[in-house]
């Protein structure tokens, strides 16, 4: 029984007694960033072992690893999503994209130069590594890009155009740049020119521009919808052997390398450390979503001072009056294309052409309500509806000369010569326009022009009504 | 082109003054007698005038000193003060009524003309077969008038 007893106790309290687990926190989820890693590519040339027996033998081991190691580092970061060449020829085999025409071609082409029709080789393989550069073949599927330069440059060769012959195959050299050739199975000319341009290609071409060229290599930044393509490459010469590490993104400024590194080439596994360090050192400074300011461009509270100017288009004098005066408004920035707004106006009144207002008046108008905004880098236009309020200070008017002369309530001025509103406060719906030009930075010209229309006192009791005003003034956008 | 320049130089000043040309205040040189207005015989009349555009409104003084600066006429209110093609038409009752009074009733008419800024030149009377010439210059313009010279009882005694 006292065994039970402890066992209850202890059920009861075991899970107060145990320390709380914590809530499983979520990280807030940004969108992934893609960014492509190009095959890494070992420039380490040495003409005289291209020609082997065994060609599929090793040879591109250590632009792997750098090629993985990129991708490794990449992966490492939440907001990144590493796009390998395998990713890519996949996403286009997916979109019917299957490399069909420029392989049709090299088959094409193989053919005729077999046949020694070396014109109609030529012709085909050119449409094949055009339709092999077109759909990126270089980076999806490199032997098939290398093989189209390798029989382009052999039917050249054997047309007499030896100068092609050497451009296509430095080409060949620079996409699958490790490429082991049978040894025996060219013609001895062959192979001497294979072997002239493999030394060329190390004295000459530019292998740090990733895929021969900036706009290409935009170009498949777009065709793979990446925002960054890193391009790793190994090169040797007689100062040493050296890994350089290339991030090709657009900027401010126009597209161009936002990291570019380079490290002496000691073995596989420090140069996979130094890849992972530059594409690490190039994630610190990117712009990752979680990075990035709140979108915040546009001012949310803006303010004005103007001078201003009213117009009532019905009035009880005979001619129009005109009124001036200075107006202060606010708006509030609800959403980017509506906002609030209030709006007001003081007013003092000017005599009209015959004296029919007999006394000047002072008025207080204040409008608020919401308006329909666009916001461009040049300034603001908006449309504001809402509604509005006019007190005016007394407002008498006469065509009786008398009243004008001698003042109103003298012997010759009676209550029934003059006219009078029934009520000092009006009141109505408010439309106008404004824009704001920016002046600089955040001060802006504001012209602004509106209409209103009384409902309050109904007509016939409401002989002032129509308001038009316009106003000029300066603005000051707060944040 | 220049004719229409000219034409507008001249019209727009017009147009802008011409509803307030006549106020101030404007008194014959002469002693006047208006025929059939005992009050009104050898006296200097002088008009404060209102303009506002087509009316006119006022007090006409009958005084017998040439600067009306003792309180000793009588005055009369204007009535039906109008402006038109540059002529001025008013009415009023004279103190102390007609004598003989006419069938038309007791009213003294005017019918003046502007001449420049500061001339009003034309005919008081009560009949049409007993029109007086008058001239009457300008001795105020419409700030210089101050409350005094308005200050004309019913009775038209008060200055």
């Amino acid at each position: 029984m006292r065994a039970f007893a402890a066992a209850l106790l202890v059920a009861v309290l075991a899970p107060s007694a145990l320390p709380a687990q914590p809530a499983p926190q979520t990280a807030p989820a940004f969108p992934k960033r893609r960014v492509a890693v190009l095959p890494a590519r070992d420039f380490r040339l040495d003409p005289e072992s291209l020609f082997v027996a065994d060609p599929r033998s090793g040879g591109a081991e250590d632009a792997q690893n750098l090629t993985a190691a990129a991708l490794a580092a990449l992966a490492a970061e939440p907001e990144v999503e590493p796009v390998s060449a395998s990713d890519f020829a996949r996403a286009r085999e997916a979109a019917g994209q299957k490399g069909i025409v420029a392989r049709g071609f090299l088959h094409l082409g193989m053919e005729l130069y077999r046949q020694i029709r070396l014109k109609d080789a030529i012709a085909a393989l050119e449409k094949g590594v055009d339709a092999a550069a077109s759909e990126f073949l270089d980076v999806a599927e490199p032997d098939l890009a290398s093989d189209l330069y390798l029989y382009l440059g052999l039917s050249y060769l054997e047309q007499g155009s030896a100068a092609l012959a050497h451009v296509a195959f430095k080409n060949m050299f620079f996409v699958t740049p490790q490429r082991r050739l049978k040894k025996g199975y060219f013609p001895a000319e062959a192979e001497t020119a294979i072997k002239a341009a493999a030394v060329d290609f190390q004295k000459t071409f530019a292998v740090d521009v990733p895929m021969g060229g900036i706009a290409r290599a935009l170009a498949f930044r777009k065709a793979a919808s990446v925002v960054a393509v890193v391009y790793v490459y190994l090169t040797g010469s007689a100062t040493g052997e050296r890994v350089e590490v290339r991030v090709l993104e657009p900027g401010e400024k126009g597209a161009g390398f936002s990291q570019s590194t380079g490290f002496a080439f000691r073995d596989r596994l420090s140069a996979a450390e130094g890849v992972g360090r530059a594409v690490s050192a190039w994630i610190a400074c990117a712009a990752l979503p979680s990075r990035e300011r709140p979108r915040h461009d546009l001012p949310r509270f803006l303010m004005d001072t103007s001078g201003g100017y009213a117009l009532f288009l019905r009035h009880p004098t005979r001619e129009p009056f005109h009124a001036a005066g200075f107006g202060v408004g606010f708006a509030w920035q609800v959403r980017e294309n509506l906002d609030t707004f209030a709006r007001v106006n003081l007013f003092t009144s000017f005599p009209d052409r015959y004296d029919d207002l007999v006394q000047g008046f002072t008025s207080v108008r204040m409008v608020a309500g919401v308006g329909y905004s666009g916001q461009w880098s040049w300034g603001r236009v908006f449309l504001h509806f809402g509604l509005e309020g006019h007190y005016l200070s007394d407002f008498v008017s006469s065509t009786n000369p008398d009243c004008k002369l001698f003042g109103v309530g003298t012997e010759w001025c009676g209550p029934g010569d003059v006219d009078r509103l029934k009520s000092r406060f009006l009141t109505g719906i408010n439309g106008s326009a404004k824009i704001d030009v920016v002046v600089g930075g955040p001060i802006y010209l504001a012209f602004q022009t509106g209409f209103a229309a009384y409902f309050y006192p109904l007509p016939p009791d409401s002989p002032l009504n129509y308001p038009f005003t316009a106003e000029l003034g300066l603005g000051y956008a707060f944040f | 082109m220049k004719v229409l320049v000219a034409t507008a130089a001249v019209l727009v000043p017009a147009a802008c003054t011409d509803t307030h040309v006549l106020s101030g205040s404007f008194r014959t040189p002469e002693p006047v007698t208006i025929a059939g207005v005992p009050e009104i015989k050898e006296r200097y009349i002088e008009l404060v005038l209102g303009h506002y555009g087509p009316d006119v409104a006022g007090i006409a003084w009958f005084c017998t000193d040439a600067d009306c600066s003792t309180a000793s006429g009588p005055c009369g209110h204007l009535e039906r003060g109008t402006w038109a093609g540059g002529t001025l038409r008013f009415s009023f009752t004279p103190p102390g009524g007609c004598n003989p009074v006419p069938e038309t009733g007791c009213s003294v008419k005017a019918r003046l003309t502007l001449f420049g800024d500061d001339s009003l030149e034309g005919d008081m009377f009560v009949r049409e077969d007993q029109k007086v010439p008058v001239t009457l210059s300008r001795k105020k313009h419409s700030g210089d008038v101050v409350r005094d010279d308005l200050e004309c009882d019913p009775e038209g005694t008060t200055k």
